[in-house]
């Protein structure tokens, strides 16, 4: 009998510690646990980052290989390079797009997604024509494939005075749709482009300088949130 | 006259210890009322509890231990359920508390075997038991970067500064020796042999942001000094931490036996009057020599992002300094990386404990009841840790009840408790300073839990109630 009776101490002091320590576990998480809790879905934090920087010469911006034909009676527009040396190149291929980075890899791929991208573009074209800069990024899974460009308006041509042409600084900002701002972590590539708009000085102007300067600027404003994939 | 000056003084000192001294969470006081308790025998080796012949044997995962968490937050602050059930981390949540300093203290301690024999006149005591502490700090503007980012001009700059961190993992295996020296006094003190498993010690620990006031440089500072000490090997180029291999987490952890270190535990037990009891011990006094995959590590590194910068990277440059655009950005990555990767060199260090001072006072009421009360005071670096606690223990056959109300500094107070219950053969405890802590851990700044189990032999019925007084005056009296 006295057996009997230390068998039920035993019994309800085992089941009353199993009762506490259940107790201790019944929170809204277990540790277990820890490793698959994220931040909250409306986690956001609004950054602003350098994205790209760049010190060109004009020729740079022109030219996307080194070869190219001009075309019977064309129009012809001279290089003049810092030795004086010149080099004859059909005029339309200031305007024409040139893929100056053809395959930039662009790998900033995180546990995060950006939104609301805002690009801001600040140029000091050196160039007598107004400057293009274009991005495009491509599929990380067919290379082939590539997505809406990016480009903002052209950024303003040199001014003229005193027999030569003066750095013009101007600004531009290019809000990104979702579909774009996804590409920015979901892609792996980007190709960039550039050109000028023509304008009346390619009539009465046959000679440029090679090194114009153009200096390009870009700044990134956006929301990071967290990746809805992990 | 003297009484009321006792008293007077007494008091000043608690107050003292109250409102001077930072606190953090420790043993539940009643613990200290249970000299007969194992786990009380390893916090003051001078308790002889029980009868002299019993014999106190724990085994792994039975024995137990104990878990305490101190901070000025609660984890439900931080970690909270969203809309969907899940639980998420709440930065916004968590910012908008308005603490300036995030600070959070946790520690456990793991008996893996406690072994109590008696010994000629006194007894013989062995355990095993493995320890963790941590102790973390950072100024709450290192969480504020996460919920503001850098956009806003109020936003651009940040500044962590005095973020610390320092935490340990280590077993120790004592050896000690409890007696009475007198009727009235008892005395124990263990000698321990240690074994560092894990260290980091990192101080002034400061990451930084500044973003110009255009936002085209975004200078990334990180700065900070300490010591370090894993059972894995690190990956280290160029001077630099790169990875830590954390495999075989589990074996190494039981195979870490390379970082030696001693300590001692002592304690005295004195027996004021038939009712009154007054103990102190003093222990964890002394450290750990770590020389084995131990580094001094020093991070004093910065870089002023200012874009990839593609001057160089253009398909058909022909200045013949082209670098490909994959490398300008692999390279200003690699950069930023570096900025938060620390140098290590490798070296040797001497780890001091956390010393830990007890005070207990207890007053049997009724042959059933005892009050009591425990001052446990710990010192770390430069700082002097209290908590304070009235107790109680009520007696009803082999169960024995006890609250404690704990005081860690005035304005975080807390009740506590627990049960033990004692049979011929056993010997299982719980006790905790915070009976919230018991539904939802997690909605608790500060808390402590106990618990384990003990097999106990050649141990002598109960045969009457109430306690046994070591001290008889009525004897004493008579031989005179």
């Amino acid at each position: 009998m006295r057996s009997f009776y230390s068998f039920v101490k035993v019994t309800f002091v085992i089941f009353s510690f199993g009762f506490v320590i259940n107790s201790c576990i019944i929170d809204e998480f277990k540790v277990g646990e820890i490793d698959s809790i994220n931040m909250e879905n409306d986690w956001g934090m609004d950054i602003v980052s350098p994205l790209f920087t760049g010190e060109f010469e004009f020729k740079d911006l022109i030219f996307d290989d080194d070869s190219f034909n001009i075309e019977g009676s064309e129009k012809i527009s001279i290089l003049k390079f810092p030795d004086n040396r010149t080099l004859q190149i059909p005029s339309r291929i200031v305007f024409e797009p040139s893929t100056v980075i053809d395959s930039m890899d662009f790998l900033i791929k995180g546990n995060y997604t950006l939104h609301s991208i805002r690009l801001k573009y600040e140029v000091e074209n050196g160039c007598p024509f107004p400057f293009n800069f274009q991005m495009r990024f491509y599929s990380a899974e067919d290379p082939t494939k590539s997505y809406d460009p990016i480009l903002p308006p052209s950024f303003e041509s040199a001014d003229f005075a005193e027999e030569k042409f003066i750095p013009v600084v101007s600004e531009q900002f290019v809000n990104l749709s979702e579909e774009q701002s996804r590409k920015f972590t979901e892609s792996n590539r980007i190709e960039i482009s550039t050109w000028f708009d023509q304008s009346d000085l390619i009539n009465y102007q046959d000679t440029f300088l090679s090194d114009y300067p153009v200096k390009i600027s870009m700044l990134l404003f956006g929301e990071i949130k967290k990746n809805a994939n992990n | 006259m003297r009484i009321i000056r006792r008293r007077t003084f007494i008091i000043i000192l608690i107050s003292t210890c109250i409102y001077v001294f930072k606190s953090y969470a420790q043993t539940a006081g009643a613990l200290y009322l249970l000299p007969e308790n194992y786990y009380s025998q390893i916090l003051n080796p001078a308790f002889t509890g029980g009868n002299d012949s019993t014999i106190y044997v724990a085994i792994p995962v039975l024995g137990g231990g104990t878990f305490g968490n101190s901070g000025n937050f609660k984890f439900s602050d931080l970690l909270r359920k969203q809309d969907n059930g899940e639980m998420a981390v709440d930065i916004e949540y968590f910012y908008n508390l308005g603490n300036t300093k995030t600070k959070l203290t946790d520690w456990s301690a793991i008996t893996l075997i406690y072994l109590r024999l008696p010994l000629r006149k006194g007894k013989l005591n062995f355990y095993i038991k493995d320890n963790l502490f941590a102790t973390g700090q950072f100024k709450t503007e290192a969480i504020d970067f996460f919920n503001n980012g850098n956009y806003q001009e109020k936003y651009r700059s940040y500044n962590t500064e005095e973020g610390s961190f320092n935490g340990a993992i280590y077993r120790e295996f004592a050896v000690g020796y409890t007696t009475k020296l007198s009727k009235r006094l008892s005395f124990g003190i263990n000698g321990k042999v240690l074994f560092g498993m894990l260290q980091a010690d990192l101080r002034e620990w400061n990451y930084g942001i500044e973003t110009s006031d255009s936002g085209d440089a975004v200078l990334l500072t990180a700065a900070g000094k300490g010591n370090l000490s894993l059972p894995f090997d690190l990956e280290i180029y160029d001077g630099r931490i790169h990875n830590v291999l954390a495999e075989n987490i589990f074996e190494r952890y039981l195979g870490s036996y390379q970082n030696p270190g001693l300590a001692f535990d002592v304690g005295l037990s004195y027996v004021i009057d038939e009712l009154s009891r007054f103990a102190l011990s003093v222990s964890d006094l002394g450290g750990i020599w770590f020389r084995h995959k131990a580094y001094n590590i020093d991070q004093n590194s910065s870089y002023d992002f200012r874009g990839f910068d593609l001057t160089n990277s253009l398909d058909n440059d022909q200045s013949g300094n082209f670098v490909d655009s994959r490398v300008i950005i692999s390279n200003a990555k690699e950069n930023i990386r570096n900025v938060y990767r620390p140098e290590a060199d490798t070296s040797e260090y001497f780890m001091g404990l956390r010393p830990k001072a007890v005070l207990n006072y207890q007053y049997d009421l009724t042959d059933w009841m005892t009050l009591g009360v425990t001052n446990q005071t710990v010192f770390f670096h430069k700082n002097v840790f209290n908590s304070f606690s009235v107790s109680s223990k009520q007696k009803f056959r082999g169960f024995t009840f006890f609250e404690n109300i704990n005081l860690n500094k005035i304005h975080t107070v807390s009740v506590g408790g627990g049960l033990q219950w004692q049979g011929k053969f056993l010997q299982v405890f719980f006790a905790t300073d915070n009976f919230l802590a018991l539904y939802h851990p997690a909605d608790q700044k500060t808390f402590t839990m106990s618990l384990g189990m003990c097999f106990l032999f050649n141990n002598q019925p109960n045969g009457r109630r109430g306690s046994f007084l070591e001290y008889l005056p009525f004897y004493e009296r008579k031989r005179k």
